[in-house]
């Protein structure tokens, strides 16, 4: 029953989420002068905002204390950046980056949706027993949610920087951050993201190491998750680290961020989707999770 | 309706050349003797003094004559005022009076009101709808408010007047958009870089066009100043005129351009070259030792000073005076829609400005109006009081009943008696059928009630002019005599 209703609301959400995103593309392209476009975005942005963090809540009250944890389910972990990632978004456009959510509504969409699908077709509770366990997820998921906005700033470099060169200028209540603000906020935030993912994915590696029988089986080095996450933690690694090199600058740095958020979506794909359990764990009778089923059903 | 009392005397933009206009703006010393003059030969009236580099504008009112009497549509004299206006001015600015007759504009009533708007909504600037006048209307109103020289009429005036601008610009955003060459290269380079503390700004060129535009970026507080000109004297003029020490600002040779466009976040480019001074081919070479740090150009030259083909390469953004110019033009464009709304806000405003007028008026007619009956009231109850001290018991009613037709007939003696003339005269004929409407109106006298009641009848003698007002008692009443004074 509360996945049920977790993915009836998130479908409300994502609805009023890709509501917000089209009224953000219309303000990009025409004027507002009255601000009723601007309002109307905004307000939408804070219920979806508010409807997140409420549905987070309700699975923290509602779903067996056995069962739940702050990542508990891929669904949990989507909905947890999602309502972090809009909440972030708004605080840093309020402080410094005037502008951000019209780029950041379209990933907020999809993260949404995707929750819809965890919630509703793909639902597994992880089996998170060792500390181990809970620190890769919480580096790992605290990690996208960086890259996230980062990918969101990325988009909206990209789209100032192009309008800039055509000369075209914003009008009237079109309010858009500098190119240095937004490519500031780029580097911010892929630093911190790769730190956490860093973080995470060495945990994770602990654990595989650590534990002898995973579902990985002996060639764990081999299974698309992993060379997944040594792509994306390569890319970025080589690009944060010769950054003083310039190569993370300007227009290189929006694309990597973009291309980054696109690599650990997929990732995340191949993990919830493709296989069918989570290969973190060791193969054993499972307890918890006959328990879970059972509750479940 | 009592007309406003309400003067304007001036001189703007409009009317006076620049050298006039200096010669008018008041310092703060020169304001204060021109109030202190006013009052002595002026005593109570209200006066505002508004006075900028495009204006200088007295606005007056005189308390007594807004209180004239009713009926009087036509303007107070202001002829002696504004010819003491113009001498005064002319004295403290030192001037002939042949030389600010032609430029002076006197507005009267409901014209200074509506004139006045628009000064405050920005609309009669030199700059449509600039926002300075604003503060310089507000900071003109404060000083008269502190020396005391605002009263009923000008603090409702300016107070409206203020509110209105305000609400304008909010509902419109006709402030909006820049249209000088210097504000909107600074435009640019704020949708780039976020701060200037930490960038380099590299002038090319020495000339006016430079200086209006170094004016303009120096408001961004950049950490570096660089100054080339073929002629190194006009580039240290130039430095001297933007007073900056030598921390902020430097002059160097033109021969290390290449080493100053590597060190340059802005590059302003205003020379008289007839051939570029900045080439792809300088610039590309340059751009892996900057980091890919963006360089904005802005090229105000004729013929150009920078090559076009320089904005593909990246992390370049050139900027030439055409793109400058049409936002310009977009600005304007954009105002001339703003002004026809900000425009009907403000003819809406002054009409709302003047009803108030109008309703001040009213409630001074309607105080005075009770204040005469009061006093009718006590004369009378006075009598009565007397009267009855002295009357038997059975005396009391008839006493009572005097009371009550003698102030009845007081109250109604001087409108009746006005009414009965003006029908005598017979030279205005709807002059006494307004009179008779007008009291139908007041006090509910259409024809049925009249019939039902039978107070009052005023009674049009068929084929004459002379209109017999009477008294028509009630039954309990003896008839009296038309219009008894008492």
């Amino acid at each position: 029953m509360p996945e049920f209703i977790t993915s009836i609301l998130l479908a409300i959400l994502t609805a009023l989420s890709l509501v917000a995103s089209t009224v953000a593309a219309v303000r990009l392209r025409k004027d507002d002068t009255s601000g009723v476009l601007r309002r109307l975005q905004h307000s939408l942005l804070g219920i979806c905002v508010t409807g997140t963090g409420l549905l987070f809540v309700y699975r923290t009250i509602y779903i067996p204390p056995q069962v739940w944890q702050p990542l508990g389910s891929h669904v949990d972990g989507l909905l947890l950046i999602a309502t972090l990632f809009a909440a972030a978004v708004l605080f840093v456009q309020r402080a410094s980056v005037q502008g951000l959510t019209a780029f950041a509504l379209p990933l907020l969409t999809i993260l949404l949706a995707w929750s819809i699908c965890a919630s509703a077709w793909t639902y597994e509770p992880f089996k998170i027993e060792s500390v181990w366990t809970k620190a890769h997820k919480a580096g790992v998921y605290l990690g996208s949610l960086f890259f996230c906005i980062a990918a969101a700033a990325g988009m909206m470099y990209l789209y100032i920087q192009r309008r800039l060169q055509r000369h075209q200028r914003p009008g009237p209540g079109q309010h858009l951050a500098s190119l240095e603000a937004t490519e500031q906020l780029i580097i911010r935030t892929a630093t911190l993201g790769f730190a956490l993912l860093t973080f995470g994915l060495v945990c994770g590696l602990i654990l595989v190491v650590d534990t002898p029988h995973t579902s990985l089986g002996p060639t764990w080095w081999l299974s698309p998750k992993v060379i997944l996450a040594a792509l994306v933690w390569l890319i970025y690694a080589i690009v944060m680290n010769v950054r003083f090199a310039t190569a993370f600058r300007g227009t290189r740095a929006a694309w990597l961020s973009i291309v980054g958020v696109i690599l650990i979506m997929a990732i995340f794909g191949v993990v919830n989707t493709l296989s069918d359990e989570d290969d973190d764990q060791p193969q054993f009778v499972d307890n918890k999770k006959i328990e879970v089923d059972a509750w479940r059903h | 309706m009592a007309a406003l009392s309400l003067l304007m005397v001036g001189i703007n933009h409009r009317t006076a050349p620049l050298e006039l206009r200096e010669r008018l703006a008041l310092n703060e010393q020169a304001r204060d003797e021109f109030y202190r003059v006013l009052a002595q030969h002026l005593g109570q009236t209200e006066c505002i003094l508004l006075s900028t580099c495009n204006r200088t504008e007295i606005y007056l009112s005189h308390p007594d004559q807004s209180q004239a009497p009713a009926g009087t549509d036509s303007l107070p004299d202001h002829h002696d005022d504004v010819q003491l206006l113009v001498k005064l001015l002319g004295q403290i600015s030192n001037l002939d009076m042949d030389c600010l007759l032609p430029a002076i504009i006197v507005n009267e009533g409901e014209q200074a009101v509506t004139h006045l708007f628009r000064v405050a909504c920005g609309l009669d600037s030199m700059v449509l709808g600039e926002a300075q006048i604003l503060g310089q209307v507000k900071r003109a109103y404060e000083v008269a408010q502190q020396r005391k020289t605002a009263g009923a009429v000008l603090h409702v005036l300016f107070q409206r007047a203020i509110g209105t601008a305000k609400s304008a610009r909010t509902d419109t955003g006709m402030a909006r958009g820049r249209i000088s060459v210097g504000s909107v290269a600074v435009d640019f380079a704020r949708q780039i870089f976020e701060r200037f503390d930490d960038k380099t700004v590299l002038a090319i060129g020495a000339g006016e066009v430079a200086k209006l535009t170094l004016r303009h970026l120096s408001t961004l507080q950049p950490a570096r100043l660089l100054i080339t000109n073929r002629s190194l004297s006009r580039a240290n003029a130039l430095l001297e005129q933007l007073a900056l020490t030598p921390e902020q600002g430097e002059v160097r040779s033109f021969d290390q351009l290449e080493e100053m466009l590597l060190a340059a976040d802005v590059v302003i480019a205003s020379t008289s070259a007839d051939q570029p001074l900045i080439t792809p081919q300088q610039i590309k070479p340059l751009l892996r030792r900057r980091r890919h740090r963006p360089l904005v150009i802005i090229d105000l030259a004729l013929p150009r000073n920078v090559d076009p083909a320089v904005h593909s390469l990246p992390d370049v953004y050139l900027y030439n005076l055409d793109d400058l110019q049409s936002v310009i033009s977009e600005t304007f464009q954009y105002r001339e829609q703003q002004i026809k709304q900000c425009t009907e806000i403000l003819n809406r405003s002054v009409v709302l400005c003047m009803h108030e007028f109008e309703n001040r008026d009213i409630g001074q007619v309607i105080r005075a109006l009770r204040q005469k009956l009061h006093a009718l009231g006590y004369d009378e109850q006075k009598r009565t009081t007397r009267k009855i001290a002295s009357a038997n018991p059975q005396d009391i009613d008839r006493i009572i009943q005097e009371h009550s037709r003698r102030l009845i007939n007081k109250i109604l003696h001087l409108p009746l008696a006005t009414l009965d003339r003006q029908n005598r005269l017979g030279s205005d004929q709807s002059t006494a059928e307004d009179y008779m409407r007008t009291l139908r109106q007041l006090f509910d006298l259409d024809d049925h009630k009249t019939k039902d009641h039978e107070l009052y009848s005023i009674k049009r003698k068929q084929g004459g002019k002379h209109i017999d007002v009477s008294v028509i008692p009630s039954k309990s009443h003896t008839p009296a005599s038309s219009v008894d004074s008492g």
